[in-house]
């Protein structure tokens, strides 16, 4: 790889930052470390990172706070770090527009195919591909013809959860949550996130094998959905 | 005015029968000296009946009239000629009048006395009502019942030591603790007398109720410190044995990196990474043990998707179950269920994790979900069951296997505590039970609003 990608890393935790740093330049990444806020702010304008790594809690200022500054002038995907039980936040985060989230403590595999979501997503960006066909382990989706196959079997799905379903793959990788996938399925003021709920689980049955364990609808408790075709 | 016309009747009464009888013992042809025996009899009879002097000596004066006019020479005038009769007269009015005074007296003294005795008791029992009785509510209670009983009033009762309402105080030995309002109903001065009795009982039963309450404060202020220090005893302990091994693992891999082989290495590596998992699962574990130790737990309640709980706790302990053989039966419906999804799947995660610590490997566990009435979630295992010894204090603070906390090898026996404040505080209930053939069974269960089935 010529190119190599540029991931600016924002986490006061110098043990958390080397480790990321270790595995991310075995990967390949071009990897820089700010511990703060500020100085984030700044290697960010000087280097033009392609992925930021943001974590919530920096000593001088909310991450919350500098995401929305970020966001003002720039699309670039962002990625939150955060300690599990802050769901609020993470929302709050999402709904701001960072891409995704991971919480602490996570495991470097989780952490990287985070990062490869948001990979993909540049990439989409630059050349826009349409697909015809969504093909994963058992689960075949045939965009043209509207139709569902599990295991070589047709399943039915109502239009709603076909449309989901659409919205996961196009999404897939990246965590939705409850009041996104509302707006995009039901519009405004369509449902409640109970019903969100239910209709996710049945969606689930009939796409799954093993429901405790799901290969594809993954739940993030308290935040949304992720789809996931890794 | 009233007594005055009793009285008066019952003068008029005793002495028409005494007249009566008089003249039937004068027709019986018996002398002067046993008719005035009957008088006499009359003036004592009114006596004791009206219990008042005067009516005494008014029934003698009217009994000496009686007499003398119907029984002496010449009869049926108020002259006497014979001086024996005069005598006779004479003698019965100093008698009468002597004799009723006296009866009279006694008879108010005896009056007095059984009214005294009666208030006497009365006070016992108003006094003695209140020892057997505690709490704020039931010792208001009981004093309303009181003055409702004995002085046949309805009360209303005022905390407060600033109470605007009319009422009598209430006091106690630091300053007024409020008023009773009489709502309706007269009181006379022995029912006012009655009513400040009980104000007083009331005072000093509030007063001890108090008391009471503050020392049941500070006993329970007390035992929450000694148990958090207890808390952090163990906390530090359970802290220490995996930070010992994390840091001598990680010590040899920095220091003898090269001396070692690779599966050493990659031995250690593991080991490292499985003690963190233990040690995230302790941490989390403290935090909600903090969120729960104030007595109050503060529930981030929604409408889940059980599948989603379950599934959430599942994926958490894969690690630990690997290898095992493991089930999760899942109700066919889709179920939904107000709880703090969080606190929920971290109970599930406790019990499976407790399952898996506590058996053997070839021993199985079943996750299972039902529903009955209400939400059914039980973890079972074909394990060597619970120790009859620690059977009723599973759900304690700190009860390990081992029984010991200071050489516990591992778990802080917080799991199956947190498990019990966070069912309960969700109004579910937790509780073990045995297996068949062999193990136990963990099952808890939690209300639901309405059954939710697509």
């Amino acid at each position: 790889m010529l190119n190599k990608m540029t991931v600016l890393v924002i986490e006061d935790d110098k043990y958390i930052s080397h480790f990321i740093n270790i595995s991310l330049s075995k990967e390949n990444y071009n990897v820089i470390i700010a511990e703060n806020a500020d100085t984030g702010m700044f290697l960010f304008s000087s280097y033009h990172p392609e992925i930021i790594l943001l974590d919530l809690g920096l000593p001088d200022r909310d991450g919350i706070e500098l995401l929305r500054e970020i966001r003002a002038f720039s699309d670039v995907p962002v990625l939150i770090v955060s300690a599990r039980g802050q769901e609020k936040e993470k929302i709050e985060a999402l709904d701001l527009g960072a891409n995704d989230y991971i919480s602490k403590p996570f495991h470097m595999g989780e952490l990287m195919a985070r990062i490869r979501v948001a990979e993909r997503l540049l990439q989409k960006n630059i050349g826009q591909k349409n697909d015809l066909l969504f093909s994963c382990d058992w689960l075949m989706v045939d965009f043209e013809k509207h139709k569902v196959f599990k295991e070589g079997c047709e399943i039915h799905l109502t239009p709603t959860e076909y449309k989901t379903l659409l919205l996961l793959i196009a999404n897939k990788g990246k965590v939705l949550t409850h009041n996104y996938i509302i707006q995009q399925i039901w519009g405004d003021g369509g449902s409640d996130s109970k019903s969100v709920r239910v209709f996710m689980a049945s969606l689930r049955r009939k796409l799954e094998k093993d429901t405790t364990n799901p290969r594809f609808i993954l739940t993030e408790v308290g935040v949304g959905y992720r789809f996931s075709d890794e | 005015m009233l007594p005055t016309l009793k009285n008066a009747t019952k003068i008029f009464f005793v002495n028409i029968a005494s007249l009566g009888a008089a003249l039937f013992i004068n027709f019986l042809g018996v002398g002067n000296e046993s008719i005035i025996m009957i008088f006499l009899l009359n003036v004592l009879f009114a006596a004791v009946l009206t219990s008042s002097r005067g009516w005494a000596i008014s029934s003698a004066v009217l009994s000496a009239m009686f007499f003398n006019f119907l029984f002496t020479e010449p009869r049926f005038s108020f002259f006497i000629y014979s001086t024996s009769d005069l005598v006779l007269l004479l003698f019965f009015l100093v008698t009468g009048i002597v004799s009723g005074t006296v009866t009279s007296r006694l008879q108010i003294e005896m009056n007095l006395a059984s009214q005294n005795e009666k208030i006497a008791n009365m006070m016992y029992r108003i006094a003695s009502g209140f020892l057997a009785i505690s709490g704020k509510e039931s010792v208001i209670k009981k004093a309303r019942d009181l003055v409702k009983e004995y002085a046949g009033v309805e009360s209303k009762i005022h905390l407060g030591n600033k109470v605007a309402e009319p009422g009598f105080e209430i006091n106690g030995g630091s300053g007024s603790l409020g008023k009773m309002e009489i709502i309706e109903g007269e009181l006379e001065e022995q029912k006012l007398l009655i009513v400040q009795a009980v104000c007083t009982q009331l005072g000093i039963a509030l007063e001890r109720e108090n008391l009471v309450a503050d020392r049941e404060r500070i006993r329970i202020a007390m035992e929450r410190e000694q148990q958090r220090s207890t808390f952090l005893r163990s906390v530090a302990h359970d802290l220490r044995s995996p930070l010992t091994a994390l840091s001598g693992a990680g010590n040899l891999l920095a220091d003898s990196y090269n001396e070692l082989s690779d599966l050493e290495r990659r031995k250690l590596a593991s080991d490292i990474s499985e003690e963190i998992v233990w040690l995230t699962d302790l941490v989390e574990n403290i935090l909600n043990m903090t969120r729960i130790s104030e007595n109050k737990i503060v529930l981030h309640k929604q409408d889940e998707v059980i599948d989603d709980v379950v599934g959430e706790a599942v994926k958490h302990t894969e690690r630990l179950l690997r290898g095992r053989n493991f089930k999760v039966i899942l109700p066919d419906e889709i179920v939904t269920v107000p709880i703090d999804s969080k606190l929920i799947s971290q109970v599930i995660i406790n019990l499976l994790e407790n399952a898996v610590r506590h058996t053997k490997s070839d021993s199985s566990i079943v996750l299972k979900v039902e529903v009955e009435d209400n939400l059914k979630i039980s973890v079972e295992d074909t394990g060597e069951g619970i120790p009859a010894s620690i059977r009723n204090h599973i759900f304690e603070r700190f009860i390990t296997k081992e029984d010991k906390i200071v050489d516990g090898s591992r778990g802080l026996g917080l799991g199956l505590s947190i498990c019990k404040s966070i069912v309960e505080a969700h109004g579910g209930e937790i509780f073990a039970k045995d297996n068949f053939p062999r193990g136990s069974i963990f099952v808890f269960s939690l209300p639901m609003e309405g059954k939710n089935v697509k």
